[in-house]
């Protein structure tokens, strides 16, 4: 990050409005806890990473819930660099899951690939919340992100899941990562000085999902050695 | 005399090059144009995903660029700008729905969330270079009919981008379009004795969208090594 927007986020960090979010936030979590056993779903990205480490605070072995996306969407390395973020923040329970058809070939362009991987983290998550005995589950999800996401916290559909973070913007999950000096994936240097800091997400690469938005274009230009993932190098 | 000479062609720019890849490969452009100029209005109604055969580029010298087997001898452009000075832009793709009576159906409601006529809004990267440089090894007069055709440099030229203001075409003293000063100047495949340590899986023939002619690479722009 440079030096300028980081000096930004420090000086947001010191605002009494900012302290007082991340008091209530805590609290929340707090709330939760007490009332039964949790967990965190974290996907490496800059909001559960902020989620993540704020849950650590009240309860330092809280479960963590990381859905592997595979190796077509996700760089080994990216997903490498993610269980390291998680090891650096002091996560004791990891626990990764993943589909197996998420590594077939048409894994980034085909839409029935990308409703079953959809349909299967959700059975997974089930089944595993169920062996476990969660109560709650702690989503970074944040309605300043979309109207999708914004109606998913108001309407509250999904049994169980928690939004902490629904209030915060861009800017105090930022300061919070910056204050708290937090290890973030370094895909977010490269789009943040590029798309705002607002607009930089972690999602995935190439995936078709997301062409409507130029997600391919964006990471064809700046990620070109992750274009023709799935083949092996050494091998050629 | 001889048809092919090594030569630097150098496109001046008017607006910003949008950019789906860090590299516009030359000898993609070339193909295109053939294509375009041999299959006329056919070129546009080929199956998207199922092209036709482009054996035909590599047979009977239609290509006016020199090869190493299957690679042109036709480099990357090279911008005057480094890639970190990108920016991006927002594309809007919608339906039209004065044409709506244009389209031969018997669909009463066209969904612009999903299908043919889904709607974008893309953001696409744009490189501000003023100078896009190719280095290329083909017979000049043969390159400079073709370019003649072409409307701009990269996508999006329909709204704006890429436009070229001019042309500048100077001859090399060496062939710069594979290597130049120990960089490789367009993707070099591993299989054709280039190495270097980085690597990586990329196209090295038109089109290169085309999965298939995808192959360990040396990037360009990486140092290859040197045997022996």
């Amino acid at each position: 990050m440079d030096e300028k927007s980081r000096k930004a986020f420090l000086l947001w960090a010191k605002r009494p409005e900012f302290a007082k979010l991340v008091a209530d936030t805590t609290c929340i979590i707090r709330r939760h806890v007490d009332r039964g056993k949790c967990v965190v779903a974290f996907s490496g990205g800059k909001d559960s990473t902020v989620m993540l480490h704020l849950a650590l605070q009240v309860d330092p072995d809280i479960d963590v819930f990381l859905w592997d996306q595979g190796s077509r969407l996700m760089p080994r390395e990216v997903h490498a660099e993610i269980l390291d973020n998680a090891k650096k923040l002091g996560v004791k329970n990891l626990i990764v899951e993943a589909w197996k058809g998420s590594e077939a070939e048409d894994m980034r362009d085909n839409p029935e690939r990308w409703r079953s991987a959809h349909f299967f983290h959700y059975l997974v998550l089930h089944k595993v919340r169920r062996e476990r005995g969660w109560a709650f589950q702690f989503v970074g999800l944040r309605s300043e992100e979309g109207c999708k996401r914004s109606a998913t916290i108001r309407e509250h559909k999904r049994k169980g899941e928690v939004y902490p973070l629904a209030d915060w913007s861009y800017l105090d999950v930022w300061s919070y990562i910056v204050a708290n000096n937090l290890p973030y994936p370094k895909i977010y240097d490269v789009y943040g000085p590029v798309l705002g800091w607002d607009q930089a997400r972690f999602v995935n690469f190439f995936s078709g999902a997301f062409e409507k938005f130029g997600g391919p274009y964006l990471d064809g230009f700046f990620f070109p050695q992750y274009r023709n993932l799935g083949k092996n190098l050494k091998a050629e | 005399m001889q048809r092919f000479k090594p030569f630097s062609l150098t496109f001046h720019m008017q607006t910003p090059i949008m950019l789906g890849s860090p590299w516009l490969m030359f000898d993609g452009i070339i193909a295109h144009l053939l294509n375009r100029e041999l299959r006329g209005q056919d070129y546009y109604t080929l199956p998207s995903k199922e092209p036709v055969p482009q054996r035909f580029l590599y047979r009977g010298r239609v290509m006016p660029l020199a090869q190493l087997r299957d690679v042109f001898r036709a480099s990357v452009a090279w911008f005057d700008v480094p890639t970190e000075k990108a920016g991006v832009a927002t594309i809007y793709k919608r339906f039209h729905e004065a044409d709506c009576h244009e389209i031969a159906t018997q669909t009463k409601k066209v969904q612009v969330g999903r299908g043919h006529f889904r709607a974008y809004m893309m953001r696409l990267p744009y490189l501000p270079a003023t100078k896009a440089t190719f280095y290329v090894n083909g017979d000049v007069q043969e390159v400079l009919r073709l370019i003649n055709y072409l409307p701009g440099l990269g996508k999006k030229t329909a709204y704006g981008y890429g436009m070229i203001r001019s042309v500048n075409v100077e001859e090399t003293p060496e062939d710069y379009s594979l290597v130049k000063d120990g960089v490789a100047m367009r993707p070099l495949p591993c299989s054709l004795g280039y190495d270097s340590d980085e690597r990586m899986m990329l196209a090295f023939k038109a089109p290169y969208w085309d999965k298939r002619n995808v192959a360990a690479c040396v990037p360009p722009g990486a140092r290859l090594k040197v045997y022996g």
